[in-house]
């Protein structure tokens, strides 16, 4: 695999998107988290920067799970569907090269959002004399590699269903795989052996993504064993690379028609 | 430069119904060097091919082979292709110097090297007014200019051009034809598929000719019209005189003129006849049948 054509497809891809209307989006969703991160705080008792920060990392985590399923959900049907494909592969590019550019393309504009995003919630989180902590850059980390994944997930399923499907798929996998830790201290399946197993195999498959979650943490423990943290670093990667690996499988295998 | 070893290619419509059949076991070489008309009435199977050749479906069954002088390996042999899709569509917010740059930068070409083939190829193409602006701007035939430069700008051996001259206005199919001859001239090999038959019996030496999927000819479309050609004469008189011929073949009344159609056999009687009568020959020709008779009306 060469790895300088996937970054000429990714630099294209970031490119092209960035050049859509997504840097309004991203600009328009900065004002209303500031908007919000100081309505909120305002309207709070006691510890506004909390608040502040709060909504903050909400918000940000919402809005990139969003950018992540919608386009990602047609970043490559798209391709297919006006046949921009063709014009790349006809070149001395291999489909995991393509496939790999177009992940690390739209992976860049997560980052962005990611950035700026993260930029409005620590200054009003400031701003409210909140103090510092590595876990803020962390909880940012983990909501951008939670993205990253749950883009590689959307790709995954686009490649084997239509459109539609492929984003019910993904939040369907996602709101599983955030529940399932859950259900396994649920009493009813904790007292049988067979569920019990049954569930530990789909946690197994299933990523688990309320490992990402490490907001109450940041908002009110204020520290973690870094070992957690490296933990779900490399847990994602895991997962990301056993998905982009799929994807490569049912891409190199599929007809371009 | 490359070839089909009995290529098929089923696609299934339904589960439950009989695969279709798009091409069936088809096999031609390509020479080196020319220009070849790929040829074949719509749904004849030509997007196919040349979707099966540059590796984008696979083939039910069957093979084909690159010319060792393209390269060995995959990467080295799509470098030398350079290929233009049929109603080809681009990344509508890039500006036509992007698309250049980013093709050119994935067959690894320097900037310079980008900009000094990019820009030849834009002017000589007349796109080159147009490649600061976003494609989504972009009219039809400017897509299939840039799109055609997009193919040239990596200097490829082989060109495979799916309907390159469809879309664009007689003055662009002219500029695109005195290219193709260009670089047909320069050594290049260029694989075009078109259903307008003229234009391929203009430019082309060589055919390919599909009809439902099947191949019913290959090679020089110099022999397959020469082939094809009856030993029947057209003779045009000024005045009416279809009469006195109607013994010697069939004739037919042009306005002023009167047109016979006979077999070789009575040219002597003809011109006989012709020179006794002292008429007006207004024209005297061996009748050769274009492309477009031989697929159409004569069958291949």
């Amino acid at each position: 695999m060469n790895l300088k054509k996937s970054y000429t497809i990714s630099k294209f891809t970031f490119i092209e998107i960035y050049k859509s209307k997504i840097m309004i989006n991203i600009l328009i969703s900065g004002f209303v988290l500031a908007l919000l991160c100081y309505i909120v705080s305002e309207f709070s008792f006691g510890n506004p920067s909390k608040i502040a920060l709060d909504v903050g990392l909400g918000f940000l985590s919402l809005t990139t799970k969003a950018i992540a399923v919608f386009f990602g959900a047609t970043l490559l049907k798209n391709e297919l569907e006006s046949r921009t494909i063709y014009l790349i592969l006809s070149n001395p590019v291999s489909r995991i090269e393509f496939l790999t550019g177009k992940v690390l393309g739209l992976s860049g504009i997560l980052l962005l959002n990611t950035v700026l995003l993260s930029i409005f919630t620590t200054a009003f989180y400031y701003y409210w004399d909140g103090l510092w902590s590595s876990l803020i850059a962390w909880s940012i980390i983990q909501i951008f590699l939670e993205s990253v994944l749950i883009l590689l997930i959307v790709i995954f399923f686009s490649l084997i269903t239509n459109v539609n499907l492929a984003i019910i798929f993904s939040i369907s996998v996602y709101i599983s795989g955030y529940a399932i830790r859950g259900v396994l201290e649920l009493y009813s399946i904790k007292s049988s052996i067979f569920l019990t197993k049954v569930v530990t195999y789909i946690s197994y498959i299933i990523p688990n993504f309320s490992l990402f979650d490490i907001k109450n943490f940041v908002l009110y423990k204020q520290e973690l064993e870094n070992a957690y943290l490296f933990g779900t670093l490399g847990y994602s990667l895991t997962f990301s690379i056993i998905f982009l690996f799929a994807s490569s499988l049912v891409l190199s295998q599929k007809d371009l028609n | 430069m490359f070839s089909f070893h009995e290529v098929s290619k089923e696609f299934r419509t339904d589960f439950w119904e009989k695969p279709f059949r798009a091409l069936d076991n088809v096999s031609f070489n390509l020479r080196a060097g020319n220009i070849v008309g790929f040829l074949g009435a719509n749904g004849a199977g030509k997007t196919t091919g040349i979707k099966i050749l540059l590796g984008f479906i696979k083939p039910t069954s069957g093979s084909i082979e690159f010319d060792s002088s393209l390269g060995k390996n995959r990467s080295e042999i799509f470098k030398n292709i350079g290929y233009l899709p049929e109603r080809p569509y681009f990344y509508a917010d890039l500006t036509g110097q992007e698309f250049i740059n980013y093709i050119g930068q994935l067959n690894d070409l320097t900037q310079a090297e980008i900009n000094k083939n990019g820009s030849h190829w834009a002017k000589s193409l007349k796109i080159d007014f147009a490649l600061n602006r976003k494609l989504r701007f972009y009219s039809k035939g400017m897509l299939q200019r840039l799109g055609f430069v997009a193919a040239l700008v990596a200097d490829p051996k082989l060109l495979i051009l799916d309907e390159p001259l469809s879309g664009l206005d007689p003055l662009g199919r002219k500029e695109f034809k005195d290219i193709m001859n260009l670089l047909s001239s320069e050594g290049k090999t260029i694989f075009f598929s078109s259903h307008i038959l003229s234009d391929v019996e203009e430019v082309s030496k060589d055919v390919v000719i599909l009809e439902s999927g099947k191949l019913v000819h290959s090679g020089s479309l110099q022999e397959l019209v020469k082939g094809k050609a009856t030993k029947e004469y057209e003779l045009v008189i000024d005045g009416d005189f279809s009469e006195n011929f109607s013994k010697l073949g069939s004739t037919k009344k042009l306005g002023e003129f009167s047109k016979l159609i006979f077999n070789e056999s009575e040219y002597v009687q003809v011109v006989e006849e012709v020179s006794k009568k002292n008429l007006n020959i207004e024209s005297l020709k061996k009748i050769t049948p274009t492309l477009e008779d031989i697929i159409y009306r004569i069958g291949v």
